[in-house]
């Protein structure tokens, strides 16, 4: 059997690039796999957190959170989201700024690992991302993350005990390291068969024509 | 019954990535998202 080719993604929950720049990935993997005898594609999610210094509780708006804290003036702010929600909106994701929790992710990045060690993290980075964009959802309260679990199928209980036990804080950590050695900055970042690297929210396109250029790397080295 | 956590690996050293794709893609930088992320540029001290 032909060896699946491997994408590693450095994402956030709060990038509302990444979220983008997941269904672009999910279209290129699907139009190349449309493609006969093509090798499967493994998609692993790494973590990364965009503002460390978000608190969990943050009472306020998007555009409050990114004046305040990243020193944007509001107009500029009210701007940026305006024109990622209108992209969002191309690839089907209804973003809602006015109903968006601002906190620190790294609880959910937590969750990742743990849906992870259960064979789930795909699900459960879908889930996170919708209910952070789209649905309104607090990802950075235990409870509610622990909520989001049980929505696809993971042990509701079992989740919160590992989110208050920190039991993935090692792996999330190490993670950040990694992107930190890989000299990652900026999210969503692909790393594609352990080679290419692929920045920000590519067309389908892009990601189509590199899992192509590993397909004839590999027949050439056979060959 | 509660699946034991692997152990986490060490960080490897920086691979060179051949960057591939439009360089002005849009990406999330510091909370920032609207501006293309700059290339990785891996830590110096790592062979």
């Amino acid at each position: 059997m032909t060896e699946p080719i491997k994408i590693d993604v450095w994402s956030d929950i709060a990038c509302p690039w990444c979220y983008i720049g997941k269904r672009k990935l999910e279209a290129g993997i699907a139009a190349f796999g449309a493609e006969p005898d093509r090798p499967a594609v493994e998609v692993e999610y790494h973590s990364f957190e965009l503002s460390p210094d978000t608190p969990v509780d943050f009472e306020g708006s998007a555009v409050d959170f990114l004046s305040a804290h990243k020193g944007m003036p509001a107009d500029q702010v009210t701007e940026m989201l305006a024109h990622v929600t209108g992209v969002a909106a191309e690839v089907g994701l209804a973003y809602d700024f006015d109903a968006l929790h601002q906190t620190r992710t790294i609880a959910a990045h937590q969750l990742l690992h743990y849906a992870k060690a259960h064979g789930r993290q795909l699900d459960m980075k879908e889930r996170l991302l919708r209910a952070y964009f789209v649905e309104g959802r607090h990802v950075g309260r235990l409870p509610e993350l622990a909520d989001l679990a049980a929505d696809i199928g993971l042990d509701r209980d079992d989740a919160l005990r590992s989110l208050e036990q920190d039991e993935y804080l090692a792996d999330v950590q190490a993670d950040l390291q990694q992107a930190g050695v890989y000299g990652i900055t900026g999210v969503p970042f692909f790393v594609v068969d352990g080679k290419y690297g692929v920045s920000g929210a590519q067309a389908p396109e892009t990601f189509h024509q590199v899992l192509q250029r590993v397909v004839d790397e590999r027949a050439a080295v056979t060959s | 019954m509660t699946p034991t956590p692997t152990p986490v690996p060490e960080p490897s050293a920086p691979p060179a990535f051949e960057m591939v794709g439009d360089p002005d893609a849009e990406a999330c930088v510091d909370g920032v998202c609207a501006v293309p992320a700059p290339a990785p540029a891996p830590a110096a001290d790592l062979k």
